[in-house]
Protein backbone atom coordinates (compact mmCIF):
# COMPACT_ATOMS: atom_id res chain seq x y z
CA UNK A 1 0.00 0.00 0.00
CA UNK A 2 1.66 3.13 -1.14
CA UNK A 3 2.12 5.64 2.02
CA UNK A 4 1.58 9.39 2.19
CA UNK A 5 4.47 11.74 1.54
CA UNK A 6 4.34 13.66 3.94
CA UNK A 7 3.50 11.30 6.97
CA UNK A 8 3.80 8.26 6.19
CA UNK A 9 0.25 6.94 6.46
CA UNK A 10 -2.00 4.42 4.25
CA UNK A 11 -2.77 6.97 1.11
CA UNK A 12 -5.71 7.66 0.38
CA UNK A 13 -5.12 9.32 -3.34
CA UNK A 14 -2.09 9.80 -5.89
CA UNK A 15 -1.94 13.88 -6.52
CA UNK A 16 -0.66 13.33 -10.70
CA UNK A 17 0.31 16.89 -11.10
CA UNK A 18 2.39 17.17 -7.71
CA UNK A 19 3.86 13.55 -7.71
CA UNK A 20 2.53 12.78 -4.10
CA UNK A 21 0.60 10.63 -2.35
CA UNK A 22 -1.69 11.60 0.61
CA UNK A 23 -3.38 9.93 3.45
CA UNK A 24 -6.71 11.25 4.70
CA UNK A 25 -6.21 14.34 6.50
CA UNK A 26 -3.51 15.44 4.22
CA UNK A 27 -5.72 15.52 1.16
CA UNK A 28 -8.12 17.03 3.39
CA UNK A 29 -5.79 20.16 3.98
CA UNK A 30 -5.15 19.88 0.44
CA UNK A 31 -8.09 20.64 -0.94
CA UNK A 32 -8.82 23.49 1.66
CA UNK A 33 -5.66 25.09 1.13
CA UNK A 34 -6.28 25.27 -2.28
CA UNK A 35 -9.55 27.19 -1.52
CA UNK A 36 -7.67 29.18 1.20
CA UNK A 37 -5.17 29.60 -1.41
CA UNK A 38 -8.03 30.92 -4.52
CA UNK A 39 -9.52 33.12 -1.66
CA UNK A 40 -6.38 35.13 -1.28
CA UNK A 41 -5.55 35.03 -4.96
CA UNK A 42 -8.80 36.17 -6.06
CA UNK A 43 -9.74 38.16 -3.12
CA UNK A 44 -12.91 36.48 -3.25
CA UNK A 45 -13.82 37.47 0.21
CA UNK A 46 -12.94 39.79 3.84
CA UNK A 47 -13.17 38.92 7.06
CA UNK A 48 -16.62 38.94 8.49
CA UNK A 49 -18.44 38.25 4.93
CA UNK A 50 -22.02 37.26 4.53
CA UNK A 51 -21.63 34.42 1.99
CA UNK A 52 -25.15 32.59 0.80
CA UNK A 53 -23.61 29.20 -0.36
CA UNK A 54 -25.72 27.51 -3.31
CA UNK A 55 -26.21 24.15 -2.62
CA UNK A 56 -27.82 21.37 -5.41
CA UNK A 57 -27.46 18.40 -3.27
CA UNK A 58 -24.38 17.08 -5.33
CA UNK A 59 -20.89 16.21 -4.73
CA UNK A 60 -19.55 20.09 -5.33
CA UNK A 61 -22.17 21.96 -3.20
CA UNK A 62 -21.38 19.58 -0.32
CA UNK A 63 -17.45 20.10 -0.76
CA UNK A 64 -17.97 24.27 -0.78
CA UNK A 65 -20.33 24.04 1.92
CA UNK A 66 -18.04 21.88 4.22
CA UNK A 67 -15.03 23.94 2.99
CA UNK A 68 -16.37 27.17 4.34
CA UNK A 69 -17.95 25.79 7.45
CA UNK A 70 -14.70 24.45 7.80
CA UNK A 71 -12.98 28.30 7.08
CA UNK A 72 -15.56 30.00 8.73
CA UNK A 73 -13.78 30.53 11.93
CA UNK A 74 -11.00 31.85 9.92
CA UNK A 75 -12.45 34.55 8.09
CA UNK A 76 -15.70 35.03 10.47
CA UNK A 77 -17.65 34.29 7.71
CA UNK A 78 -21.64 34.50 7.88
CA UNK A 79 -22.86 31.63 6.22
CA UNK A 80 -26.31 31.17 4.68
CA UNK A 81 -26.96 28.07 2.73
CA UNK A 82 -29.74 28.04 0.07
CA UNK A 83 -31.97 24.85 -2.24
CA UNK A 84 -34.10 25.36 -4.40
CA UNK A 85 -36.50 22.88 -5.30
CA UNK A 86 -37.00 21.92 -9.19
CA UNK A 87 -39.66 20.02 -9.67
CA UNK A 88 -37.70 17.20 -10.89
CA UNK A 89 -39.36 14.36 -9.43
CA UNK A 90 -37.45 11.82 -7.42
CA UNK A 91 -33.98 13.59 -8.28
CA UNK A 92 -35.55 17.05 -6.52
CA UNK A 93 -36.75 15.01 -3.89
CA UNK A 94 -33.35 13.36 -2.79
CA UNK A 95 -31.67 16.52 -3.46
CA UNK A 96 -33.78 18.01 -0.72
CA UNK A 97 -32.89 15.47 1.34
CA UNK A 98 -29.06 15.41 0.92
CA UNK A 99 -28.63 19.24 1.02
CA UNK A 100 -31.12 19.28 4.63
CA UNK A 101 -29.08 16.80 5.88
CA UNK A 102 -25.80 18.52 4.60
CA UNK A 103 -26.97 22.02 6.42
CA UNK A 104 -28.21 20.59 9.45
CA UNK A 105 -24.71 18.91 10.19
CA UNK A 106 -22.78 21.89 9.72
CA UNK A 107 -25.48 23.97 11.50
CA UNK A 108 -26.13 26.17 8.46
CA UNK A 109 -29.27 28.30 8.41
CA UNK A 110 -30.83 26.87 5.05
CA UNK A 111 -33.46 28.50 3.17
CA UNK A 112 -35.31 26.67 1.03
CA UNK A 113 -37.32 27.80 -2.13
CA UNK A 114 -39.87 25.51 -4.48
CA UNK A 115 -39.77 26.36 -8.54
CA UNK A 116 -43.68 24.91 -8.46
CA UNK A 117 -44.87 27.03 -5.72
CA UNK A 118 -43.27 30.93 -6.57
CA UNK A 119 -44.35 29.98 -10.77
CA UNK A 120 -47.05 27.60 -10.29
CA UNK A 121 -44.73 24.88 -12.80
CA UNK A 122 -42.14 22.66 -12.13
CA UNK A 123 -38.83 23.31 -14.40
CA UNK A 124 -39.56 20.28 -16.82
CA UNK A 125 -43.45 21.65 -16.93
CA UNK A 126 -42.24 25.07 -17.54
CA UNK A 127 -39.75 24.36 -20.28
CA UNK A 128 -42.59 21.67 -22.13
CA UNK A 129 -44.74 25.28 -21.83
CA UNK A 130 -41.91 27.61 -23.15
CA UNK A 131 -41.11 25.13 -25.49
CA UNK A 132 -37.20 25.28 -24.56
CA UNK A 133 -34.48 23.27 -22.96
CA UNK A 134 -34.84 22.59 -19.86
CA UNK A 135 -31.25 23.50 -18.96
CA UNK A 136 -31.42 26.77 -20.35
CA UNK A 137 -34.70 27.41 -18.21
CA UNK A 138 -33.65 25.89 -15.13
CA UNK A 139 -30.17 28.35 -15.65
CA UNK A 140 -32.43 31.14 -15.74
CA UNK A 141 -34.70 30.66 -13.26
CA UNK A 142 -32.09 29.16 -10.78
CA UNK A 143 -29.84 32.64 -11.19
CA UNK A 144 -33.16 34.75 -10.68
CA UNK A 145 -33.82 33.70 -7.67
CA UNK A 146 -30.77 32.85 -6.08
CA UNK A 147 -29.31 36.44 -6.79
CA UNK A 148 -33.02 37.92 -5.29
CA UNK A 149 -32.51 35.83 -2.09
CA UNK A 150 -28.85 37.12 -2.13
CA UNK A 151 -29.74 40.85 -2.25
CA UNK A 152 -32.62 40.11 0.03
CA UNK A 153 -30.76 39.02 2.69
CA UNK A 154 -28.09 41.70 2.05
CA UNK A 155 -25.36 38.93 1.41
CA UNK A 156 -21.79 40.36 0.57
CA UNK A 157 -21.03 36.93 -1.84
CA UNK A 158 -22.96 34.29 -3.32
CA UNK A 159 -20.99 31.23 -3.25
CA UNK A 160 -21.14 28.70 -6.47
CA UNK A 161 -19.77 25.19 -6.44
CA UNK A 162 -18.48 25.11 -10.03
CA UNK A 163 -15.16 23.20 -9.66
CA UNK A 164 -12.09 23.45 -12.46
CA UNK A 165 -13.58 20.76 -14.18
CA UNK A 166 -16.58 22.62 -15.20
CA UNK A 167 -14.66 26.13 -15.69
CA UNK A 168 -12.46 24.59 -17.97
CA UNK A 169 -14.97 22.78 -20.26
CA UNK A 170 -17.04 26.25 -20.66
CA UNK A 171 -14.24 28.19 -21.24
CA UNK A 172 -13.10 25.45 -24.46
CA UNK A 173 -17.05 25.98 -25.39
CA UNK A 174 -17.06 29.63 -25.43
CA UNK A 175 -13.63 29.07 -27.48
CA UNK A 176 -15.33 26.72 -29.44
CA UNK A 177 -18.42 28.27 -30.40
CA UNK A 178 -16.29 31.68 -30.80
CA UNK A 179 -18.61 33.08 -27.74
CA UNK A 180 -15.68 34.81 -26.47
CA UNK A 181 -17.72 37.41 -24.04
CA UNK A 182 -18.84 35.08 -22.04
CA UNK A 183 -15.26 34.36 -21.20
CA UNK A 184 -15.18 37.03 -18.44
CA UNK A 185 -18.37 35.12 -16.51
CA UNK A 186 -16.42 32.01 -16.10
CA UNK A 187 -13.38 33.75 -13.60
CA UNK A 188 -13.46 33.14 -10.09
CA UNK A 189 -15.40 36.03 -9.47
CA UNK A 190 -18.22 38.98 -10.33
CA UNK A 191 -18.21 42.16 -9.06
CA UNK A 192 -21.13 43.56 -6.80
CA UNK A 193 -23.80 45.76 -8.34
CA UNK A 194 -25.20 47.76 -5.29
CA UNK A 195 -28.67 46.80 -4.72
CA UNK A 196 -29.90 45.09 -7.67
CA UNK A 197 -26.68 41.97 -8.56
CA UNK A 198 -24.88 40.12 -5.55
CA UNK A 199 -21.11 39.08 -7.07
CA UNK A 200 -20.85 35.44 -7.64
CA UNK A 201 -17.67 33.74 -6.38
CA UNK A 202 -16.61 30.00 -7.15
CA UNK A 203 -13.96 28.81 -3.81
CA UNK A 204 -13.38 25.47 -5.91
CA UNK A 205 -12.00 27.29 -8.54
CA UNK A 206 -9.19 25.37 -8.84
CA UNK A 207 -10.02 22.05 -7.36
CA UNK A 208 -11.02 19.43 -9.69
CA UNK A 209 -14.01 17.27 -9.83
CA UNK A 210 -12.28 14.19 -8.69
CA UNK A 211 -10.99 16.06 -5.64
CA UNK A 212 -14.35 17.45 -4.61
CA UNK A 213 -16.11 14.65 -4.91
CA UNK A 214 -12.93 13.10 -2.31
CA UNK A 215 -13.12 15.45 -0.27
CA UNK A 216 -16.96 15.62 0.57
CA UNK A 217 -16.61 11.67 0.66
CA UNK A 218 -13.95 11.74 3.08
CA UNK A 219 -15.49 14.52 5.92
CA UNK A 220 -18.28 12.50 5.29
CA UNK A 221 -21.34 15.49 3.92
CA UNK A 222 -24.08 14.16 2.70
CA UNK A 223 -24.64 14.35 -1.21
CA UNK A 224 -26.16 12.44 -3.89
CA UNK A 225 -24.55 10.30 -6.27
CA UNK A 226 -27.92 10.73 -8.75
CA UNK A 227 -27.29 12.42 -12.28
CA UNK A 228 -30.02 14.65 -12.88
CA UNK A 229 -32.61 12.86 -15.67
CA UNK A 230 -32.15 16.17 -17.91
CA UNK A 231 -28.13 15.65 -18.23
CA UNK A 232 -27.51 14.81 -22.17
CA UNK A 233 -23.96 12.95 -22.38
CA UNK A 234 -24.32 13.81 -26.17
CA UNK A 235 -24.06 17.52 -25.67
CA UNK A 236 -20.37 19.44 -26.22
CA UNK A 237 -19.91 20.11 -22.60
CA UNK A 238 -19.93 16.39 -21.82
CA UNK A 239 -17.98 15.49 -24.84
CA UNK A 240 -15.51 17.83 -23.85
CA UNK A 241 -15.26 16.97 -20.34
CA UNK A 242 -13.98 13.76 -21.50
CA UNK A 243 -11.14 14.99 -24.08
CA UNK A 244 -9.81 17.35 -21.38
CA UNK A 245 -9.40 14.69 -19.14
CA UNK A 246 -7.68 12.78 -22.04
CA UNK A 247 -5.40 15.54 -21.72
CA UNK A 248 -5.14 16.02 -18.48
CA UNK A 249 -4.13 12.43 -17.80
CA UNK A 250 -1.13 12.63 -20.46
CA UNK A 251 -0.14 16.24 -19.25
CA UNK A 252 -1.04 16.15 -15.67
CA UNK A 253 -1.86 20.02 -13.91
CA UNK A 254 -3.24 20.90 -17.74
CA UNK A 255 -6.28 22.33 -16.16
CA UNK A 256 -4.98 24.23 -13.65
CA UNK A 257 -2.67 25.97 -15.46
CA UNK A 258 -5.86 26.54 -17.85
CA UNK A 259 -7.90 28.55 -14.98
CA UNK A 260 -5.09 30.36 -13.50
CA UNK A 261 -3.99 31.50 -17.16
CA UNK A 262 -7.91 32.51 -17.54
CA UNK A 263 -8.40 34.06 -14.11
CA UNK A 264 -5.19 36.63 -15.29
CA UNK A 265 -6.73 37.08 -18.95
CA UNK A 266 -9.99 37.68 -17.19
CA UNK A 267 -8.59 40.34 -15.06
CA UNK A 268 -6.73 42.09 -17.87
CA UNK A 269 -9.75 42.36 -20.44
CA UNK A 270 -10.76 45.76 -21.22
CA UNK A 271 -13.89 46.07 -18.53
CA UNK A 272 -16.47 46.00 -21.45
CA UNK A 273 -18.98 48.63 -21.60
CA UNK A 274 -22.04 46.71 -19.45
CA UNK A 275 -25.25 48.23 -19.97
CA UNK A 276 -26.38 47.90 -16.17
CA UNK A 277 -29.87 48.53 -15.42
CA UNK A 278 -32.76 47.13 -13.28
CA UNK A 279 -35.67 45.90 -14.49
CA UNK A 280 -38.85 48.12 -14.32
CA UNK A 281 -41.18 45.03 -12.83
CA UNK A 282 -38.87 43.56 -10.35
CA UNK A 283 -35.91 45.62 -10.14
CA UNK A 284 -33.03 43.42 -10.26
CA UNK A 285 -30.31 43.11 -12.80
CA UNK A 286 -31.16 43.35 -16.25
CA UNK A 287 -29.36 43.94 -19.48
CA UNK A 288 -32.54 45.31 -21.08
CA UNK A 289 -35.57 47.23 -20.06
CA UNK A 290 -37.46 43.97 -18.48
CA UNK A 291 -35.30 41.04 -17.39
CA UNK A 292 -35.36 37.85 -18.79
CA UNK A 293 -37.40 36.10 -15.60
CA UNK A 294 -39.68 38.82 -15.78
CA UNK A 295 -40.38 38.06 -19.81
CA UNK A 296 -40.45 34.56 -18.81
CA UNK A 297 -43.06 34.55 -16.03
CA UNK A 298 -45.25 37.22 -18.76
CA UNK A 299 -45.45 34.87 -21.48
CA UNK A 300 -46.65 32.16 -19.34
CA UNK A 301 -48.81 34.46 -16.91
CA UNK A 302 -49.38 37.53 -18.81
CA UNK A 303 -47.81 39.32 -16.29
CA UNK A 304 -44.34 39.06 -14.86
CA UNK A 305 -43.70 37.25 -11.36
CA UNK A 306 -40.90 39.41 -10.63
CA UNK A 307 -42.38 41.39 -8.36
CA UNK A 308 -44.34 38.85 -6.35
CA UNK A 309 -41.40 36.19 -6.24
CA UNK A 310 -39.26 39.00 -4.38
CA UNK A 311 -42.20 39.56 -1.94
CA UNK A 312 -42.16 35.84 -1.46
CA UNK A 313 -38.23 35.76 -1.17
CA UNK A 314 -38.21 38.98 1.49
CA UNK A 315 -40.51 36.51 3.98
CA UNK A 316 -38.77 33.76 3.36
CA UNK A 317 -35.77 35.57 4.36
CA UNK A 318 -36.66 36.89 7.16
CA UNK A 319 -38.58 34.01 8.35
CA UNK A 320 -35.07 32.62 8.06
CA UNK A 321 -33.02 35.27 9.97
CA UNK A 322 -36.02 35.28 13.07
CA UNK A 323 -35.90 31.63 12.98
CA UNK A 324 -31.63 32.39 13.58
CA UNK A 325 -32.19 34.81 16.11
CA UNK A 326 -34.27 32.65 18.10
CA UNK A 327 -32.27 29.86 17.99
CA UNK A 328 -29.11 31.96 19.17
CA UNK A 329 -31.58 33.24 21.84
CA UNK A 330 -32.27 30.10 22.79
CA UNK B 1 -11.30 -12.69 -8.47
CA UNK B 2 -12.92 -10.03 -6.77
CA UNK B 3 -16.16 -8.20 -7.48
CA UNK B 4 -16.30 -4.59 -8.72
CA UNK B 5 -20.03 -2.24 -8.64
CA UNK B 6 -19.81 1.27 -10.76
CA UNK B 7 -22.36 3.89 -9.02
CA UNK B 8 -24.24 5.19 -10.31
CA UNK B 9 -25.00 3.05 -13.11
CA UNK B 10 -25.30 -0.18 -10.96
CA UNK B 11 -23.24 -2.29 -13.24
CA UNK B 12 -21.23 -5.27 -11.79
CA UNK B 13 -17.90 -6.50 -13.04
CA UNK B 14 -15.64 -9.29 -12.03
CA UNK B 15 -11.88 -8.36 -11.23
CA UNK B 16 -8.98 -10.53 -11.60
CA UNK B 17 -6.77 -10.15 -8.40
CA UNK B 18 -3.10 -8.21 -8.88
CA UNK B 19 -3.97 -6.15 -11.61
CA UNK B 20 -4.03 -2.38 -10.53
CA UNK B 21 -6.77 0.56 -10.09
CA UNK B 22 -5.30 2.41 -13.11
CA UNK B 23 -5.69 -1.33 -14.85
CA UNK B 24 -9.03 -1.56 -13.43
CA UNK B 25 -10.41 1.64 -14.73
CA UNK B 26 -8.70 1.33 -17.69
CA UNK B 27 -10.53 -1.91 -19.04
CA UNK B 28 -13.68 -0.34 -17.31
CA UNK B 29 -13.35 2.18 -20.28
CA UNK B 30 -12.99 5.08 -16.93
CA UNK B 31 -10.43 8.02 -17.09
CA UNK B 32 -8.21 8.06 -14.10
CA UNK B 33 -9.45 11.79 -13.78
CA UNK B 34 -13.17 10.77 -13.55
CA UNK B 35 -13.78 7.81 -11.03
CA UNK B 36 -12.58 7.10 -7.83
CA UNK B 37 -12.15 3.89 -6.76
CA UNK B 38 -13.34 2.51 -2.94
CA UNK B 39 -11.78 -0.69 -1.64
CA UNK B 40 -13.66 -1.82 0.77
CA UNK B 41 -15.39 1.50 2.17
CA UNK B 42 -11.77 3.48 1.53
CA UNK B 43 -10.58 5.32 -1.43
CA UNK B 44 -6.87 3.99 -2.65
CA UNK B 45 -4.52 5.21 -4.85
CA UNK B 46 -3.74 3.95 -9.13
CA UNK B 47 -1.22 1.50 -8.08
CA UNK B 48 -3.50 -0.08 -5.60
CA UNK B 49 -2.98 -3.80 -6.68
CA UNK B 50 -6.17 -5.73 -5.95
CA UNK B 51 -6.56 -8.43 -3.51
CA UNK B 52 -8.96 -11.82 -3.48
CA UNK B 53 -12.20 -10.59 -2.00
CA UNK B 54 -11.42 -7.01 -2.16
CA UNK B 55 -15.25 -5.77 -2.17
CA UNK B 56 -14.54 -2.89 -5.00
CA UNK B 57 -16.76 0.42 -6.17
CA UNK B 58 -15.94 2.43 -8.90
CA UNK B 59 -17.32 5.82 -8.42
CA UNK B 60 -17.99 7.53 -11.70
CA UNK B 61 -17.47 10.90 -10.55
CA UNK B 62 -20.30 12.83 -11.69
CA UNK B 63 -20.35 16.54 -13.42
CA UNK B 64 -22.97 19.36 -11.90
CA UNK B 65 -23.75 19.86 -8.21
ZN1 LIG C 1 -0.41 12.23 5.63
ZN1 LIG D 1 -37.69 41.54 -13.54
Amino acid sequence: MAKCSICGRDAVAYIRYQRRYLCREHYIEFVENKVRRSIKRYKLLSKGSKVLVSVSGGKDSAALLMALSRLSKEYQLKLYALHINLGIGEYSEKSLRASTEAAKMLRIPLIILNVKDLIGYTIPELARRLRRPVCSVCGLVKRYLINAVAVELGADAVALGHNADDLAVYSMKSFITQDLEYLDKLGPKTENIQGIAVGRIRPLYEVYEKESFLYAFLLGVPFIHDECPHVNHESLEQILKVKLNEVEEKKPGMKIMMLRNMAKRIRDLPRREYRVQSCRYCGLLSSTEVCSFCRMTARIHGEPLGPIVRSRVRELVKESESRQLSSAAG
Amino acid sequence: MAKARVIPDNKELTVDSGISVEELLKAAGFNTESAVVLVNGSPVPEDYRVKEDDEIVIVRVLSGG
